[in-house]
């Protein structure tokens, strides 16, 4: 659970007892890491996308049962379903699926790709993680940028948690190589510093 | 499909309600407000406490879901 699920939840409970000002802060609480993840899936379309989504979660706020990260899954599902019906519209592939291919034949790494992953600007990190095909792509955004547990994440996608958290690791794994390619500097650089 | 905010629903849309400045007028993201005005047509129109839990609406553990039994939906959600 994450430092800000506790409160979530509390906000959650009381929006859903009529209180405007809690789900504006349980917004302000989901809105970066939904973002993030509907802007893996759609690009530069992710603000209206997530903001649809949004309607949808203020209308349908009492249907929902569960805690924070129980929200954090459920408007997850809700923004997953959003961006799809925006790609049929839009008769085009992820942005996940159109990247270099060759990127992936970076050297992988270790399993410290999260950790790391968490001292970058959002930008960068949904660069890297755009990077990955599809199916790891949508499990490390998941799971690092909204913030999801792996039964969780295996829930949002309708798949079988083994499956997801292969995905998810491989994922990882590549991102670990992206970023120490990427943490690498030039030598004559670092001498010059 | 895009889910618009119905402003006949919207109670801040209807006159002679809510008289005064009301929070989303000062928010700074156009977004949050939309979101606002959405959670408040739901609220006033009673939506919030009318819909029914779907399975997909549970993210209760899967423990406290078995134990609450499988209630009857009807949405058509199998």
């Amino acid at each position: 659970m994450g430092p800000d699920d506790a409160e979530l939840g509390s906000l959650v409970e009381r929006a859903q007892g009529g209180d405007e000002e809690a789900f504006a802060r349980a917004y302000r609480l989901v809105q970066p890491g939904l973002l993030g993840y509907v802007r893996g899936l759609v690009g530069e379309d992710a603000e209206d996308v997530a903001s649809d989504a949004w309607l949808e979660i203020a209308r349908d706020l009492g249907r929902f049962r569960g805690d924070g990260p129980g929200f954090r899954g459920w408007t997850a599902t809700i923004a997953r379903h959003r961006a799809l019906d925006h790609l049929r519209r839009q008769r085009r592939r992820p942005r996940t699926a159109l990247l270099e291919q060759d990127l992936l034949d970076l050297p992988g790494g270790h399993d410290t790709a999260a950790a790391a992953l968490e001292t970058l600007s959002t930008e960068q990190t949904l660069a890297l993680v755009r990077s990955l095909p599809p199916d790891q792509a949508e499990a490390v955004l998941l799971r690092v940028v909204v913030g999801l547990d792996g039964p969780a994440t295996a829930r949002v996608l309708g798949k079988r948690p083994g499956a997801v958290r292969t995905a998810g690791h491989r994922g990882l794994r590549r991102l670990a190589g992206l970023l120490a390619a990427a943490a690498e500097p030039p030598r004559r650089q670092r001498d010059g510093a | 499909m895009t889910q618009e905010p119905d402003a006949d629903d919207d109670p801040a849309a209807r006159p002679g309600t809510r008289p005064g400045i009301r929070a989303d007028a000062l928010c700074a993201d156009p977004r949050e407000a939309l979101a606002r005005a959405a959670f408040r047509a739901a609220r006033d129109a009673g939506k919030h406490r009318a819909l029914r839990t779907r399975r997909r609406d549970d993210w209760r553990p899967a423990r406290v879901r078995g134990r609450a039994g499988r209630r009857p939906t009807r949405d058509g959600e199998r």
